[in-house]
Protein backbone atom coordinates (compact mmCIF):
# COMPACT_ATOMS: atom_id res chain seq x y z
CA UNK A 1 0.00 0.00 0.00
CA UNK A 2 1.95 2.95 -1.18
CA UNK A 3 -1.04 4.95 -2.42
CA UNK A 4 -0.71 8.48 -1.02
CA UNK A 5 -4.05 10.20 -0.50
CA UNK A 6 -3.69 13.76 -1.71
CA UNK A 7 -5.96 16.56 -0.54
CA UNK A 8 -4.11 19.11 -2.66
CA UNK A 9 -5.08 17.04 -5.70
CA UNK A 10 -8.79 17.46 -4.89
CA UNK A 11 -8.19 21.14 -4.30
CA UNK A 12 -6.55 21.44 -7.70
CA UNK A 13 -9.47 19.69 -9.37
CA UNK A 14 -12.03 22.03 -7.82
CA UNK A 15 -12.57 24.28 -10.86
CA UNK A 16 -13.33 21.22 -13.04
CA UNK A 17 -15.59 19.75 -10.36
CA UNK A 18 -17.51 23.01 -10.05
CA UNK A 19 -18.10 23.04 -13.83
CA UNK A 20 -19.45 19.49 -13.55
CA UNK A 21 -21.53 20.33 -10.51
CA UNK A 22 -23.11 23.21 -12.38
CA UNK A 23 -24.20 20.91 -15.25
CA UNK A 24 -25.46 18.32 -12.76
CA UNK A 25 -27.54 20.95 -10.98
CA UNK A 26 -29.02 22.39 -14.18
CA UNK A 27 -29.86 18.98 -15.67
CA UNK A 28 -31.37 17.81 -12.38
CA UNK A 29 -33.37 20.95 -11.76
CA UNK A 30 -34.89 20.92 -15.25
CA UNK A 31 -35.60 17.18 -15.05
CA UNK A 32 -37.20 17.44 -11.61
CA UNK A 33 -39.47 20.26 -12.77
CA UNK A 34 -40.49 18.44 -15.95
CA UNK A 35 -40.95 15.15 -14.10
CA UNK A 36 -43.39 16.77 -11.66
CA UNK A 37 -45.34 18.33 -14.53
CA UNK A 38 -45.48 14.98 -16.36
CA UNK A 39 -46.53 13.32 -13.12
CA UNK A 40 -49.35 15.80 -12.49
CA UNK A 41 -50.71 15.44 -16.03
CA UNK A 42 -50.49 11.65 -16.23
CA UNK A 43 -51.80 11.09 -12.69
CA UNK A 44 -54.79 13.35 -13.44
CA UNK A 45 -55.52 11.42 -16.63
CA UNK A 46 -55.38 8.18 -14.64
CA UNK A 47 -57.48 9.36 -11.70
CA UNK A 48 -60.21 10.85 -13.89
CA UNK A 49 -60.22 7.79 -16.16
CA UNK A 50 -59.89 9.95 -19.28
CA UNK A 51 -60.66 7.62 -22.17
CA UNK A 52 -57.63 6.41 -24.21
CA UNK A 53 -55.20 8.88 -22.59
CA UNK A 54 -55.51 7.11 -19.24
CA UNK A 55 -54.35 3.86 -20.85
CA UNK A 56 -51.54 5.67 -22.68
CA UNK A 57 -50.34 7.06 -19.34
CA UNK A 58 -50.55 3.62 -17.73
CA UNK A 59 -48.54 2.08 -20.59
CA UNK A 60 -45.91 4.80 -20.37
CA UNK A 61 -45.46 4.25 -16.64
CA UNK A 62 -45.22 0.51 -17.14
CA UNK A 63 -42.66 0.85 -19.93
CA UNK A 64 -40.40 3.22 -17.99
CA UNK A 65 -40.51 1.21 -14.81
CA UNK A 66 -39.76 -2.05 -16.60
CA UNK A 67 -36.67 -0.95 -18.52
CA UNK A 68 -33.26 0.19 -17.25
CA UNK A 69 -32.67 3.91 -17.20
CA UNK A 70 -29.39 3.49 -19.07
CA UNK A 71 -31.23 1.76 -21.92
CA UNK A 72 -33.72 4.64 -22.02
CA UNK A 73 -30.87 7.17 -22.15
CA UNK A 74 -29.16 5.30 -25.01
CA UNK A 75 -32.46 4.89 -26.83
CA UNK A 76 -33.11 8.62 -26.73
CA UNK A 77 -29.54 9.71 -27.51
CA UNK A 78 -28.56 7.13 -30.15
CA UNK A 79 -31.91 5.64 -31.15
CA UNK A 80 -33.70 8.89 -31.89
CA UNK A 81 -30.63 10.23 -33.69
CA UNK A 82 -30.75 7.33 -36.12
CA UNK A 83 -34.39 8.21 -36.80
CA UNK A 84 -33.34 11.77 -37.58
CA UNK A 85 -34.50 13.36 -34.30
CA UNK A 86 -31.04 13.85 -32.91
CA UNK A 87 -30.88 15.75 -29.62
CA UNK A 88 -27.73 17.04 -27.92
CA UNK A 89 -26.40 15.02 -25.01
CA UNK A 90 -27.66 17.66 -22.60
CA UNK A 91 -31.25 17.63 -23.89
CA UNK A 92 -31.28 13.86 -24.37
CA UNK A 93 -30.33 13.64 -20.73
CA UNK A 94 -33.00 16.07 -19.59
CA UNK A 95 -35.60 14.24 -21.66
CA UNK A 96 -34.60 10.79 -20.39
CA UNK A 97 -34.49 11.84 -16.74
CA UNK A 98 -37.77 13.76 -17.04
CA UNK A 99 -39.56 10.78 -18.56
CA UNK A 100 -38.03 8.47 -15.99
CA UNK A 101 -38.93 10.68 -13.01
CA UNK A 102 -42.29 11.49 -14.60
CA UNK A 103 -43.29 7.83 -14.55
CA UNK A 104 -42.49 7.49 -10.88
CA UNK A 105 -44.16 10.80 -10.08
CA UNK A 106 -47.28 9.66 -11.92
CA UNK A 107 -47.60 6.86 -9.40
CA UNK A 108 -46.64 9.13 -6.49
CA UNK A 109 -49.22 11.76 -7.40
CA UNK A 110 -51.86 9.18 -8.26
CA UNK A 111 -51.44 7.94 -4.70
CA UNK A 112 -51.76 11.48 -3.37
CA UNK A 113 -54.88 12.19 -5.41
CA UNK A 114 -56.59 8.99 -4.30
CA UNK A 115 -55.87 9.94 -0.70
CA UNK A 116 -58.07 13.04 -1.09
CA UNK A 117 -61.34 12.49 0.78
CA UNK A 118 -64.09 11.42 -1.62
CA UNK A 119 -66.48 13.72 0.23
CA UNK A 120 -64.54 16.75 -1.01
CA UNK A 121 -65.18 15.73 -4.61
CA UNK A 122 -68.88 15.41 -3.90
CA UNK A 123 -68.87 18.75 -2.11
CA UNK A 124 -67.10 20.39 -5.05
CA UNK A 125 -69.47 18.86 -7.59
CA UNK A 126 -72.51 19.71 -5.49
CA UNK A 127 -71.32 23.34 -5.60
CA UNK A 128 -71.32 23.19 -9.38
CA UNK A 129 -67.53 23.13 -9.83
CA UNK A 130 -66.27 21.58 -13.04
CA UNK A 131 -64.03 18.51 -12.76
CA UNK A 132 -61.06 20.59 -13.95
CA UNK A 133 -61.70 23.16 -11.23
CA UNK A 134 -62.06 20.44 -8.65
CA UNK A 135 -58.73 19.02 -9.81
CA UNK A 136 -56.89 22.32 -9.86
CA UNK A 137 -58.38 24.00 -6.79
CA UNK A 138 -59.08 21.10 -4.45
CA UNK A 139 -57.59 17.73 -5.40
CA UNK A 140 -54.10 18.81 -6.49
CA UNK A 141 -53.44 21.28 -3.64
CA UNK A 142 -54.39 18.59 -1.13
CA UNK A 143 -53.05 15.54 -2.97
CA UNK A 144 -49.67 17.10 -3.76
CA UNK A 145 -49.16 18.00 -0.11
CA UNK A 146 -49.80 14.38 0.80
CA UNK A 147 -47.20 13.04 -1.62
CA UNK A 148 -44.39 15.53 -0.98
CA UNK A 149 -42.19 12.87 0.71
CA UNK A 150 -42.63 10.55 -2.28
CA UNK A 151 -41.92 13.40 -4.72
CA UNK A 152 -38.75 14.23 -2.79
CA UNK A 153 -37.68 10.61 -3.00
CA UNK A 154 -38.05 10.63 -6.79
CA UNK A 155 -36.34 14.03 -7.07
CA UNK A 156 -33.33 12.67 -5.15
CA UNK A 157 -33.23 9.67 -7.48
CA UNK A 158 -33.37 11.92 -10.55
CA UNK A 159 -30.49 13.95 -9.18
CA UNK A 160 -28.35 10.90 -8.44
CA UNK A 161 -29.25 9.23 -11.73
CA UNK A 162 -27.99 12.26 -13.61
CA UNK A 163 -24.59 10.58 -13.18
CA UNK A 164 -25.66 8.04 -15.83
CA UNK A 165 -25.44 10.87 -18.33
CA UNK A 166 -21.65 10.56 -18.33
CA UNK A 167 -22.29 7.55 -20.61
CA UNK A 168 -23.46 9.87 -23.40
CA UNK A 169 -20.77 12.46 -22.76
CA UNK A 170 -22.66 15.07 -20.80
CA UNK A 171 -19.98 16.92 -18.81
CA UNK A 172 -21.69 16.60 -15.45
CA UNK A 173 -20.04 15.83 -12.13
CA UNK A 174 -19.38 12.10 -12.65
CA UNK A 175 -18.14 12.70 -16.20
CA UNK A 176 -15.65 15.27 -14.93
CA UNK A 177 -14.41 12.89 -12.25
CA UNK A 178 -13.99 10.04 -14.76
CA UNK A 179 -12.15 12.40 -17.05
CA UNK A 180 -9.70 13.41 -14.33
CA UNK A 181 -9.25 9.80 -13.27
CA UNK A 182 -8.44 8.81 -16.84
CA UNK A 183 -5.67 11.41 -16.88
CA UNK A 184 -4.23 11.10 -13.38
CA UNK A 185 -5.48 7.79 -11.91
CA UNK A 186 -6.43 9.59 -8.69
CA UNK A 187 -9.47 7.33 -8.27
CA UNK A 188 -9.84 7.51 -4.51
CA UNK A 189 -9.65 11.32 -4.34
CA UNK A 190 -12.00 11.92 -7.23
CA UNK A 191 -14.74 9.47 -6.30
CA UNK A 192 -14.60 10.45 -2.65
CA UNK A 193 -14.91 14.09 -3.66
CA UNK A 194 -17.90 13.65 -5.95
CA UNK A 195 -19.52 11.27 -3.47
CA UNK A 196 -19.37 13.98 -0.83
CA UNK A 197 -20.67 16.59 -3.28
CA UNK A 198 -23.69 14.41 -4.16
CA UNK A 199 -24.28 13.81 -0.45
CA UNK A 200 -24.28 17.53 0.30
CA UNK A 201 -26.67 18.50 -2.51
CA UNK A 202 -29.10 15.72 -1.59
CA UNK A 203 -29.01 16.88 2.04
CA UNK A 204 -29.68 20.46 0.97
CA UNK A 205 -32.54 19.39 -1.30
CA UNK A 206 -34.10 17.24 1.44
CA UNK A 207 -33.90 20.01 4.00
CA UNK A 208 -35.45 22.54 1.62
CA UNK A 209 -38.33 20.18 0.75
CA UNK A 210 -38.95 19.34 4.41
CA UNK A 211 -39.19 23.05 5.22
CA UNK A 212 -41.62 23.46 2.34
CA UNK A 213 -43.69 20.54 3.61
CA UNK A 214 -43.95 21.99 7.12
CA UNK A 215 -44.95 25.35 5.68
CA UNK A 216 -47.59 23.87 3.35
CA UNK A 217 -49.09 21.62 5.99
CA UNK A 218 -49.47 24.38 8.56
CA UNK A 219 -53.16 25.06 7.77
CA UNK A 220 -54.00 21.39 8.33
CA UNK A 221 -52.80 21.33 11.92
CA UNK A 222 -55.53 21.77 14.46
CA UNK A 223 -54.82 24.65 16.79
CA UNK B 1 -101.57 29.70 -13.57
CA UNK B 2 -100.50 27.26 -10.89
CA UNK B 3 -96.81 27.35 -10.15
CA UNK B 4 -95.12 24.00 -10.65
CA UNK B 5 -93.46 22.54 -7.55
CA UNK B 6 -89.85 23.62 -7.13
CA UNK B 7 -88.62 20.05 -7.02
CA UNK B 8 -90.60 17.18 -8.41
CA UNK B 9 -89.48 13.57 -8.23
CA UNK B 10 -91.56 10.99 -10.03
CA UNK B 11 -91.19 7.24 -10.29
CA UNK B 12 -87.60 7.40 -9.10
CA UNK B 13 -85.82 4.07 -8.75
CA UNK B 14 -82.24 3.50 -7.78
CA UNK B 15 -80.49 0.20 -7.90
CA UNK B 16 -76.89 -0.12 -6.80
CA UNK B 17 -74.51 -2.46 -8.54
CA UNK B 18 -75.15 -5.92 -7.26
CA UNK B 19 -78.89 -5.44 -7.57
CA UNK B 20 -79.53 -3.81 -4.21
CA UNK B 21 -82.63 -1.71 -4.62
CA UNK B 22 -82.18 1.46 -2.58
CA UNK B 23 -85.15 3.42 -3.87
CA UNK B 24 -88.36 2.08 -5.28
CA UNK B 25 -90.83 4.28 -7.17
CA UNK B 26 -90.34 7.47 -5.17
CA UNK B 27 -92.78 10.31 -5.84
CA UNK B 28 -92.15 13.53 -4.02
CA UNK B 29 -92.80 17.16 -4.71
CA UNK B 30 -91.50 20.08 -2.76
CA UNK B 31 -92.95 23.56 -3.08
CA UNK B 32 -91.10 26.83 -2.90
CA UNK B 33 -90.44 27.78 0.72
CA UNK B 34 -91.39 24.39 2.04
CA UNK B 35 -89.35 22.56 4.68
CA UNK B 36 -89.53 18.82 4.19
CA UNK B 37 -87.95 16.52 6.76
CA UNK B 38 -87.25 12.95 5.73
CA UNK B 39 -87.30 10.45 8.57
CA UNK B 40 -86.76 6.74 8.60
CA UNK B 41 -84.59 3.94 9.95
CA UNK B 42 -81.03 3.65 8.67
CA UNK B 43 -80.81 1.91 5.33
CA UNK B 44 -84.24 3.19 4.33
CA UNK B 45 -82.87 5.19 1.39
CA UNK B 46 -83.20 8.71 2.84
CA UNK B 47 -79.68 9.77 2.04
CA UNK B 48 -79.72 8.03 -1.32
CA UNK B 49 -82.85 9.99 -2.24
CA UNK B 50 -81.34 13.38 -1.60
CA UNK B 51 -78.06 12.34 -3.17
CA UNK B 52 -80.05 11.45 -6.29
CA UNK B 53 -81.75 14.84 -6.19
CA UNK B 54 -78.30 16.46 -6.10
CA UNK B 55 -77.01 14.22 -8.88
CA UNK B 56 -74.37 12.55 -6.75
CA UNK B 57 -75.93 9.20 -7.58
CA UNK B 58 -77.04 8.13 -11.03
CA UNK B 59 -80.67 7.19 -11.07
CA UNK B 60 -81.85 3.88 -12.50
CA UNK B 61 -85.21 5.16 -13.73
CA UNK B 62 -87.69 7.91 -13.06
CA UNK B 63 -87.52 11.64 -13.38
CA UNK B 64 -86.31 14.59 -11.33
CA UNK B 65 -87.53 18.06 -12.26
CA UNK B 66 -86.49 21.42 -10.91
CA UNK B 67 -88.95 24.21 -11.72
CA UNK B 68 -90.55 21.96 -14.28
CA UNK B 69 -87.28 21.36 -16.15
CA UNK B 70 -86.51 17.70 -16.46
CA UNK B 71 -83.07 16.28 -15.98
CA UNK B 72 -83.69 13.42 -18.35
CA UNK B 73 -80.69 12.82 -20.54
CA UNK B 74 -78.41 13.50 -17.61
CA UNK B 75 -75.68 15.34 -19.50
CA UNK B 76 -72.83 16.50 -17.30
CA UNK B 77 -73.51 20.16 -18.07
CA UNK B 78 -77.19 19.80 -17.27
CA UNK B 79 -76.28 18.31 -13.95
CA UNK B 80 -73.88 21.13 -13.23
CA UNK B 81 -76.59 23.70 -13.91
CA UNK B 82 -78.95 21.71 -11.76
CA UNK B 83 -76.47 21.60 -8.91
CA UNK B 84 -76.14 25.37 -9.11
CA UNK B 85 -79.81 25.54 -8.17
CA UNK B 86 -79.80 22.93 -5.43
CA UNK B 87 -77.21 23.19 -2.65
CA UNK B 88 -76.12 20.39 -0.39
CA UNK B 89 -74.85 20.14 3.18
CA UNK B 90 -73.08 16.92 4.14
CA UNK B 91 -72.84 14.93 7.33
CA UNK B 92 -69.06 15.38 7.51
CA UNK B 93 -69.09 19.07 6.49
CA UNK B 94 -66.59 18.34 3.68
CA UNK B 95 -64.98 21.77 3.93
CA UNK B 96 -61.86 22.27 1.81
CA UNK B 97 -59.10 21.80 4.40
CA UNK B 98 -56.42 23.77 2.55
CA UNK B 99 -58.49 26.95 2.35
CA UNK B 100 -59.45 29.35 5.11
CA UNK B 101 -63.05 30.01 6.05
CA UNK B 102 -63.85 32.80 3.63
CA UNK B 103 -62.15 31.10 0.69
CA UNK B 104 -64.20 27.99 1.32
CA UNK B 105 -67.31 30.11 0.89
CA UNK B 106 -66.20 32.21 -2.09
CA UNK B 107 -64.49 29.45 -4.12
CA UNK B 108 -67.55 28.11 -5.93
CA UNK B 109 -69.42 31.39 -6.58
CA UNK B 110 -66.24 32.83 -8.14
CA UNK B 111 -65.51 29.77 -10.28
CA UNK B 112 -69.07 29.32 -11.44
CA UNK B 113 -69.22 33.00 -12.31
CA UNK B 114 -72.22 33.54 -10.04
CA UNK B 115 -70.60 36.48 -8.25
CA UNK B 116 -67.74 38.92 -8.73
CA UNK B 117 -64.83 38.98 -6.30
CA UNK B 118 -66.01 41.85 -4.05
CA UNK B 119 -69.62 40.70 -4.17
CA UNK B 120 -68.58 37.19 -3.22
CA UNK B 121 -66.50 38.41 -0.28
CA UNK B 122 -69.31 40.71 0.86
CA UNK B 123 -71.87 37.94 0.57
CA UNK B 124 -69.60 35.55 2.47
CA UNK B 125 -69.21 38.10 5.27
CA UNK B 126 -72.97 38.59 5.42
CA UNK B 127 -73.49 34.83 5.68
CA UNK B 128 -70.80 34.45 8.35
CA UNK B 129 -72.54 37.19 10.30
CA UNK B 130 -75.81 35.27 9.93
CA UNK B 131 -74.36 32.09 11.44
CA UNK B 132 -72.44 33.98 14.13
CA UNK B 133 -68.94 33.30 12.83
CA UNK B 134 -67.92 36.69 11.47
CA UNK B 135 -64.76 36.63 13.61
CA UNK B 136 -63.52 33.40 12.00
CA UNK B 137 -63.26 34.78 8.47
CA UNK B 138 -59.52 34.10 8.12
CA UNK B 139 -59.22 31.02 10.31
CA UNK B 140 -58.02 27.74 8.82
CA UNK B 141 -60.96 25.33 8.90
CA UNK B 142 -59.00 22.73 10.89
CA UNK B 143 -58.97 25.11 13.85
CA UNK B 144 -62.78 25.17 14.09
CA UNK B 145 -65.08 22.87 16.03
CA UNK B 146 -67.44 20.50 14.22
CA UNK B 147 -70.42 22.73 14.85
CA UNK B 148 -68.58 25.74 13.51
CA UNK B 149 -67.42 23.80 10.45
CA UNK B 150 -70.96 22.69 9.71
CA UNK B 151 -72.21 26.28 9.97
CA UNK B 152 -69.48 27.30 7.51
CA UNK B 153 -70.60 24.48 5.21
CA UNK B 154 -74.12 25.89 5.33
CA UNK B 155 -72.74 29.32 4.38
CA UNK B 156 -70.83 27.70 1.53
CA UNK B 157 -74.01 26.17 0.15
CA UNK B 158 -75.98 29.40 0.62
CA UNK B 159 -73.34 31.48 -1.17
CA UNK B 160 -74.35 29.86 -4.46
CA UNK B 161 -77.82 31.33 -3.95
CA UNK B 162 -79.49 27.96 -4.49
CA UNK B 163 -83.24 27.65 -4.84
CA UNK B 164 -83.27 24.80 -2.35
CA UNK B 165 -80.83 23.23 0.09
CA UNK B 166 -80.52 19.54 0.82
CA UNK B 167 -79.25 18.52 4.25
CA UNK B 168 -77.85 15.02 4.61
CA UNK B 169 -77.84 14.29 8.35
CA UNK B 170 -76.13 17.58 9.11
CA UNK B 171 -75.84 17.01 12.86
CA UNK B 172 -75.07 13.28 12.99
CA UNK B 173 -71.30 13.70 13.19
CA UNK B 174 -71.44 16.42 15.83
CA UNK B 175 -70.75 16.29 19.52
CA UNK B 176 -74.10 16.65 21.35
CA UNK B 177 -73.39 20.14 22.65
CA UNK B 178 -72.85 21.42 19.11
CA UNK B 179 -76.05 20.11 17.61
CA UNK B 180 -78.06 23.05 18.88
CA UNK B 181 -76.00 25.75 17.17
CA UNK B 182 -76.38 24.07 13.78
CA UNK B 183 -80.09 23.38 14.20
CA UNK B 184 -80.74 26.98 15.20
CA UNK B 185 -79.11 28.16 11.97
CA UNK B 186 -81.26 25.72 10.02
CA UNK B 187 -84.38 26.80 11.88
CA UNK B 188 -83.59 30.39 11.03
CA UNK B 189 -83.25 29.54 7.34
CA UNK B 190 -86.55 27.71 7.49
CA UNK B 191 -88.19 30.79 9.02
CA UNK B 192 -86.73 32.93 6.26
CA UNK B 193 -88.48 30.80 3.68
CA UNK B 194 -85.52 28.85 2.30
CA UNK B 195 -86.72 25.66 0.63
CA UNK B 196 -85.17 22.71 2.43
CA UNK B 197 -85.15 18.96 2.26
CA UNK B 198 -83.57 17.60 5.36
CA UNK B 199 -82.61 14.08 6.33
CA UNK B 200 -82.17 14.03 10.08
CA UNK B 201 -82.67 12.10 13.27
CA UNK B 202 -83.39 15.25 15.25
CA UNK B 203 -87.04 14.77 16.14
CA UNK B 204 -87.27 18.10 17.94
CA UNK B 205 -86.21 19.90 14.80
CA UNK B 206 -88.58 17.81 12.68
CA UNK B 207 -91.50 18.65 14.96
CA UNK B 208 -90.88 22.36 15.17
CA UNK B 209 -89.38 23.33 11.81
CA UNK B 210 -90.87 20.97 9.24
CA UNK B 211 -93.90 21.77 7.12
CA UNK B 212 -94.12 18.14 6.17
CA UNK B 213 -92.64 14.86 7.32
CA UNK B 214 -91.79 12.20 4.78
CA UNK B 215 -91.32 8.81 6.38
CA UNK B 216 -89.31 6.26 4.43
CA UNK B 217 -88.65 2.59 4.96
CA UNK B 218 -86.99 0.01 2.71
CA UNK B 219 -86.57 2.43 -0.17
CA UNK B 220 -90.17 3.54 -0.25
CA UNK B 221 -92.13 6.51 1.04
CA UNK B 222 -94.45 5.01 3.62
CA UNK B 223 -96.19 8.11 4.86
CA UNK B 224 -96.33 11.85 4.26
CA UNK B 225 -97.97 14.09 6.81
CA UNK B 226 -97.65 17.42 8.61
CA UNK B 227 -95.51 17.01 11.75
CA UNK B 228 -98.39 17.47 14.24
CA UNK B 229 -100.26 14.64 12.61
CA UNK B 230 -97.24 12.41 12.03
CA UNK B 231 -96.00 12.57 15.59
CA UNK B 232 -99.39 12.32 17.31
CA UNK B 233 -101.36 10.04 15.03
CA UNK B 234 -99.19 8.26 12.45
CA UNK B 235 -101.19 6.30 9.92
CA UNK B 236 -99.02 3.33 9.15
CA UNK B 237 -97.78 0.63 11.49
CA UNK B 238 -94.25 1.11 10.36
CA UNK B 239 -94.22 4.79 11.30
CA UNK B 240 -95.74 3.98 14.65
CA UNK B 241 -93.12 1.34 15.37
CA UNK B 242 -90.37 3.79 14.37
CA UNK B 243 -91.75 6.47 16.67
CA UNK B 244 -92.18 3.99 19.54
CA UNK B 245 -88.58 2.89 19.22
CA UNK B 246 -87.35 6.45 19.20
CA UNK B 247 -89.44 7.59 22.16
CA UNK B 248 -88.45 4.57 24.26
CA UNK B 249 -84.83 5.29 23.38
CA UNK B 250 -85.13 8.92 24.42
CA UNK B 251 -87.01 7.96 27.59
Amino acid sequence: MDYQFSFPYIWGATPDLLDGLWITLIVSLLSIIFSVIIGVVCASLRVFHVPVLSSVAAGYVHFIRSTPLLVQIFFIFYGLASLGFGLSGFWSGVLALSLWGGAYNTENIRGGLSAVDKGLKEAAYSLGLRPIHYLRLVALPIGLRVCIPALLNTAVSVLKNSSYLQAIGVAELTFVAMDRVAMDFRTLEMFLAIGLIYLVIVLLLSTAVRRLETFLKAPFNTA
Amino acid sequence: MIQPPLINVSGLCKEFRGGIRALNDINLSVNRGEVVVILGPSGSGKSTLIRCINGLEETTSGEIKVEGKSLAGNSERKWRNHRLEVGMVFQNYALFPHLNVIKNITLAPLRAGVLKKEEAVQEARRLLELVGLAAKENSPVASLSGGQQQRIAICRALAMKPKAILFDEPTSALDPEMVGEVLSVMRRLADEGVTMICVTHEMGFAKSAADRIVFMDKGEIVEEAPPQKFFSAPESDRSRRFLDLISSHHG
